[in-house]
């Protein structure tokens, strides 16, 4: 068999799969975007994207709700699954997910600051509150990641030191988290709950815009860094041998993928779950190499989150649950069928 | 000299593990490290890969020294295997293993050139494992895998080779392969191999010099017949040895 037959077929079956998420995810896309409460026909929703022969109220639906909502949902979701992938590779654990460096608990502290105390790191509130909650959050989110940065500068970045560091700074921040519900009154505390369940509601095209990019340019540098990761999977005794710096790849892709979590979350709040299945789904299927998995864990993650947009608005009829709730509800099951049914083990 | 390193200290700790330890290797020559558990051999190795820094003394690498030397460059020179790894992830196949040895080539590029397939399917083939080529990693047998670790520090295509136990979990006829292949592929392509083992006999039959450590200093160094006498093994390893000759090769028989 010559050398283009092996890899070519071991390629193969990833390039069929990636395929087949992406045209799963824009299927998804296009359901989470025509099923709604207000009984819109899918037809009419179409009609309504690409002409302007609707009614206005309907070219408001579905261009300032359906299509941000649909859209943060299937770019959230590849945010997250990229994130989930790179962390389980750099802490070496199949446990991580976007969140087990403390990123979740410092945007939600961010975002809770502004509710309960009503001033942010840009000083008092202001009219723009509507802004002033996701920047909060945003920046909270990297503190905990250059917290950690300091505390691996003098311990080095072995995955033990990130692992232990991130748990202690996820426990700092859940603490002042709880100490500003504590002093939030009533309206302020719901506020705090709706956000720290995830919610896509507030989604705009401005945002979407925004995590698109900071997703992309993400994902670009993740993939330059392809091998070196893999390489990290070997342990960094044999990292080190083949000549890659492990300590420089986390440092490096560490900071790329807290700027990627922190874009989505600050957006949405806190949707849990999605970054630590969709991860293991793609491996399931691509394997380690991670020119596919990161791509492929991304697409799981979009495709998680637009199914559970749609459950979220279907479930209960005239309701919309918090998608964060809907994710772990279902995507629990089906990560604990491919731990149960996976052949070749997870890890 | 491909390797020349001088009075080298180097330790963990406070106290130092290796004590002042030379050696040097040129290229064609394959170079045998032995000695007891625990002697600093494959201290000794880390140095030489750039993977510990010497706290005196020096190495020099094709003649130049090697705080000097860029990791890149030094990574394109020298291939290191380790004498212990961490398990491999389950889900990489073999081929996907020895591709990794060329990651310095392939990092930064999605696609994987010409030439580093060529080299993993040329490594392959040398160790008769290309039927292994889609197996999954963690399918392997113990030995199976340790052909694979060989398999990937070859794939790099390396002028210094240092091996730490390469011959570890492998019965006789491949470890017979593996040496036989190191020998033939040291003398073919001008190869500088460095390899720790613990069989002195293997060691006396293939290589053209040994190294005998002992306590983090070299004691004895030179051709096999030299080297391996009943005296200083008995010295370094606390036992008697009885010394035989099979075709004017050394063999040492542990007598108690
Ligand atoms: N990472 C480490 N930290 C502290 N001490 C170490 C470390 N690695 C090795 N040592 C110590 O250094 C000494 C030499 O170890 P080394 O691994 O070089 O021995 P070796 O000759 O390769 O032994 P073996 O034949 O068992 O592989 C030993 O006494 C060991 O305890
Ligand atoms: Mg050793």
């Amino acid at each position: 068999m010559s050398y283009i037959s092996i890899y070519k077929s071991i390629v193969a079956r990833r390039i069929l799969v990636l395929t087949m998420f992406l045209v799963l995810t824009f299927c998804l896309f296009l359901a989470d975007l025509c099923i709604g409460s207000s009984g819109i026909s899918p037809l009419v929703v179409l009609k309504a994207l690409f002409s302007n022969s609707v009614s206005s109220v309907v070219h408001a639906i579905v261009w300032d709700f359906r299509l941000p909502w649909s859209l943060m949902a299937v770019i959230v979701g590849f945010a997250l699954g990229v994130a989930g992938a790179v962390m389980q590779i750099i802490l070496n654990n199949p446990l991580a997910s976007p969140y087990t460096l403390g990123i979740s608990h410092g945007a939600g502290f961010g975002a809770a600051m502004v509710y309960a105390l009503g001033i942010s790191i840009l000083g008092p509130l202001t009219k723009y509150v509507h802004y002033i909650v996701p920047i909060n959050a945003f920046v909270f989110a990297l503190l905990t990641c250059a917290l950690i940065m300091i505390i691996g500068k003098i311990r080095g970045f072995t995955y033990e030191t990130l692992i232990l560091a991130g748990i202690a700074i996820s426990f700092l921040f859940s603490a002042l988290l709880s100490l500003m519900e504590y002093f939030a009154s009533e309206e302020a505390l719901q506020a705090i709950v709706f956000w720290l369940f995830g919610s896509l509601i507030k989604s705009s095209i401005l945002k979407v815009e925004i995590v698109t990019a900071v997703t992309l340019v993400s994902l670009v540098v993740l993939l330059r860094y392809s091998w070196e990761l893999v390489t990290l999977r070997l342990g960094d005794e044999k990292a080190r041998a083949l000549g890659v710096d492990p300590e420089k790849v986390r440092v490096v892709t560490m900071v790329v993928v807290a700027i990627l979590t922190a874009a989505a979350v600050c957006f949405v709040g806190i949707i849990g779950f999605v970054g630590l299945v969709a991860p293991h789904i793609a491996r399931f299927l691509v394997g380690e190499d991670a020119r596919f998995l990161l791509p492929t864990s991304g697409l799981a993650g979009s495709i998680i989150l637009s199914a559970s947009a749609i459950a979220a608005k279907t479930i209960l009829s005239g309701a919309i649950l918090p998608i964060g709730i809907v994710t772990s509800i279902i995507g629990i099951p089906f990560f604990l069928y491919l731990v149960i049914r996976g052949r070749r083990g997870v890890w | 000299m491909l390797v020349k390193v001088q009075d080298l200290v180097y330790g963990y700790g406070k106290e130092p593990v290796l004590r002042g330890v030379s050696l040097s290797a040129n290229e064609g020559e394959l170079v045998s490290i032995v000695g007891p558990n625990g002697s600093g051999k494959s201290t000794l190795l880390k140095c030489i890969a750039g993977i510990c820094r010497p706290w005196r003394g020096k190495i020099e690498i094709a003649g130049r020294d090697i705080t000097r030397i860029s990791k890149r460059e030094l990574n394109r020179i020298v291939s290191y295997l380790p004498q212990e790894t961490t398990p491999p992830p389950s889900l990489l196949t073999v081929y996907e293993y020895v591709l990794l040895g060329r990651v310095q080539s392939l990092s930064g590029r999605v696609a994987v050139p010409e030439e580093d397939h060529r080299a993993v399917l040329e490594t392959l083939d040398m160790l008769d494992l290309t039927s292994y080529a889609k197996r999954y990693m963690n399918e392997l047998s113990g030995g199976e895998k340790q052909l694979i670790y060989i398999a990937q520090a070859l794939a790099r295509k390396p002028k210094i080779l240092l091996l730490d136990e390469p011959l570890n979990h492998l019965d006789i006829k491949n470890q017979f392969k593996v040496i036989r292949l190191l020998r033939e592929l040291t003398r073919k392509l001008d190869l500088c191999v460095i390899i720790v083992m613990h069989d002195i006999n293997q060691a006396a039959r293939y290589s053209d010099k040994i190294y005998l450590m002992n306590n983090g200093e070299i004691v004895a160094e030179g051709p096999p017949d030299e080297v391996l006498e009943p005296e200083i093994l008995e010295k370094v390893y606390g036992i008697k040895f009885r010394i035989v000759y099979d075709e004017n090769v050394p063999q040492v028989i542990p007598i108690g």
